[in-house]
């Protein structure tokens, strides 16, 4: 096709696109948060045997600090496009000092209803992965300031990526079904390697957040989905299961899977959130220094339970306490575990609409193993106070 | 082909704009008790129901969400106090039909493209201020609630009340508008305008009126449960009727029947504030039907 038959064929193709969008002018709705925290005091105790402790550089310490920080500046972009298109995407500031030295995009991706309850979505998307992912990551969806320690510091949320997915509800009755497919370019190796995926010495590598970048690292589609279930007798109550697989090695040979669990349920002013997590790396080598084997495997929970029916002086009183528990080791083979415990309390008060006050008190025992040398940990109490403004 | 191309982008240009087709779309309070006779019998053009928590206003996903497909475009029918509260106050200037609505800003009301019922009545609610004192009704009033104030003065007329009136422009103008209306006023109504409905305003209204123990009357519940003494419970049933009919009209592309603003059907239990009622040893006459909130 010639250069000016192209450009007649665009002009068409978009001022059809564009007709068949419906002309009717594109209003954006920008809402956003802000989540503010005050420290007063936190605990850290590292220890482990002088080998493991050379290993990472670090003595034996023990050390108190306090401060505030703006953990998070969130604002949030949505328009509908037609009458069944809609775009919304999140940008997030943190690490907020002279600037915001991490600017991410949490999110960001458009949504088409083929019906109301059947919906494609394209982009950067939040993977239907667990309840806590989709429902309660961000500060203003939850009483605590923190969230499950595993999740958001090692597995990372949100966890999002480049992709499309698929979501349809049915009603069978008194029951609901929700079901979610997709396919993204997934979890690739760490930085440039093309054979580690998790790294103790790496620095940065213990947390697989930063596994996923803006490009599919090899030529395999990484697939999941998620499947949810709600009675109309139980509201505010769900079950679920999730999986996630995908090669993460240039080459695509290597895999990651993870699965969950999740169990929701609300009575009486309760409310109990369980969630259930497997995660599988075939032929890791950045853990073997770790667990002494290639393949490794993490397994672990967390719940949290809340109350919502309390009120101070008319405004909403929520008490909150959550425990988890993950441990990761070798698969089929090796020594030694990585070991995660935390619990934590607080409550959260909201003295209005758009505003939350929040206290919260953090215990976590965190054991890593050097194959030889023993294991560092990490031993770490807090208090936090914190402030979550919606808008 | 090119004269193909053409014509495809000169039919494009020329054929009528989807966008511009009459849409509209009701917001709905969720666990609404009026939701089934507000909706039935939908017909005529498209008509979209999108259900309204106010659970939502905390979360910015959902709420922009919400916003971002309010803002698409079309007329606006609002049922229930919450969602109209939610749509006049996000929205820049939405053509709106209201059902319910008792916590409006003046200037929203004087909107060309705002009409809508109130969810209060205010001939009865003047009965019950009739029933139970005598004297001056103290009326405070903001720009754009001109109709509302003529209703107070008119039916506190026919049951032998005097009105004195303050028409309150600004904050500024609060603290003269009620001390006087304080000195002069055996109860003081107030409009629903947040202005002094809500915040500083009706702080400092409440804290003079009930120090001099002066009763007022208020568009909702939220007042009474806050220092004012007096609204009306909306009869859910009858409003619910008038919104369909309302609602129906307007899926056809008609104008809905009576005027812009009307009030509240009939009907509607008193509401009074319980504790006050006790510290100040009202009695209510056996033929005032009333209720706490």
């Amino acid at each position: 096709m010639t250069a000016v038959r192209k450009i007649w064929a665009l002009s068409a193709l978009s001022l059809a696109l564009l007709d068949a969008a419906g002309s009717a002018e594109a209003k954006v709705a920008f809402t956003g948060y802000g989540d503010f925290r005050l420290a007063p005091h936190t605990h850290n105790k590292i220890s482990g045997t002088q080998d493991v402790l050379n290993t990472f550089s670090l003595t034996k310490t023990e050390t108190e600090s306090r401060g505030a920080l703006i953990d998070s500046l969130g604002i949030f972009a949505t328009t509908n496009i037609s009458e069944k298109m809609q775009m919304a995407f999140d940008v997030n500031y943190r690490d907020i000092g002279a600037n915001a030295r991490t600017i991410r995009i949490q999110y960001a991706y458009l949504d088409y209803f083929i019906q109301p309850d059947f919906v494609l979505e394209g982009g950067k998307i939040l993977l239907p992965f667990g309840y806590y992912n989709k429902r309660r990551f961000y500060p203003f969806q939850r009483p605590s300031i923190t969230g499950p320690v595993f999740q958001s510091g090692i597995l990372g949320l949100p966890i999002s990526d480049t992709g499309v997915a698929a979501r349809k509800s049915v009603e069978l009755g008194s029951f609901a079904l929700d079901a979610d497919v997709y396919g993204v370019n997934g979890y690739g190796g760490f930085g440039t390697t093309t054979s580690t995926f998790r790294s103790a010495t790496l620095p940065g590598a213990l947390a697989i957040s930063g596994n996923v970048s803006s490009r599919n690292n090899n030529d395999k589609i990484s697939l999941g989905g998620r499947l949810a279930g709600r009675h109309a007798s139980l509201p505010n109550s769900e079950i679920g299961a999730s999986y996630y697989r995908g090669e993460w090695d240039p080459n695509g040979t290597r895999l990651l899977q993870l699965a969950s669990g999740h169990l929701l349920g609300s009575y009486a002013g309760f409310e109990v959130l369980g969630e259930y997590l497997f995660v599988r790396a075939n032929d890791d080598e950045g853990m073997i220094g770790s667990f002494g084997h290639r393949d490794w495997r993490t397994d672990g929970f967390f719940v949290i339970t809340s109350y919502n029916h309390l009120k101070a002086k008319q405004m909403p009183l929520v008490p909150w306490a959550r425990y988890e528990h993950y441990r990761s080791k070798g698969h089929g083979g090796g020594s030694g575990a990585e070991k995660l415990s935390a619990w934590a309390g607080g409550a959260s008060l909201q003295p209005f609409e758009n505003l939350q006050l929040k206290a919260e008190f953090l215990n976590l025992v965190y054991e890593l193993p050097v194959q030889a040398k023993g294991d560092i940990k990490l031993d770490s109490w807090g208090v936090t106070l914190g402030l979550t403004a919606t808008y | 082909m090119r004269a193909l191309i053409l014509g495809l982008i000169l039919s494009a240009s020329s054929a009528p704009a989807r966008g511009a087709e009459t849409r509209l779309t009701i917001v709905i309070e969720a666990n609404d008790a009026m939701k089934a006779s507000v909706l039935k019998n939908i017909g005529g053009g498209p008509v979209t129901v999108r259900e309204f928590d106010r659970s939502l206003v905390s979360d910015p996903i959902a709420k922009g969400r919400l916003l971002a497909a309010l803002q698409a475009g079309g007329m606006l029918v609002t049922v229930g106090d919450a969602a109209t509260d939610f749509v006049l106050t996000e929205l820049d200037d939405p053509s709106v039909f209201f059902a319910g609505g008792r916590l409006i800003a003046g200037h929203r009301l004087a909107s060309p493209s705002v009409a809508g019922i109130l969810g209060y009545n205010i001939d009865g609610m003047m009965d019950a201020v009739a029933k139970l004192w005598s004297g001056k009704v103290g009326l405070a009033f903001t720009p754009g609630y001109e109709g509302v104030a003529a209703w107070v003065r008119a039916a506190a007329k026919a049951r032998g009340l005097s009105v004195i009136d303050k028409k309150v422009s600004s904050r500024r103008e609060i603290p003269a508008a009620v001390s006087e209306l304080v000195d002069q006023s055996r109860v003081i109504w107030i409009v629903g305008d947040p202005m002094l409905a809500r915040g500083a305003g009706f702080q400092y209204l409440a804290e003079r009126a009930l120090s001099r123990d002066i009763p007022i009357v208020a568009a909702s519940p939220w007042e009474l449960r806050n220092g004012a003494f007096l609204s009306i419970e909306t009869p859910s049933k009858a409003l619910a009727d008038q919104a369909n009919a309302a609602i129906q009209a307007l899926a056809r592309g008609e104008k809905p029947s009576g005027p812009d603003l009307q009030q509240a059907p009939a009907g509607g239990m008193i509401l009074l504030n319980g504790a006050l009622v006790e510290r100040w040893k009202v009695q209510p006459p056996a033929n005032l039907q009333w209720r706490t909130p």
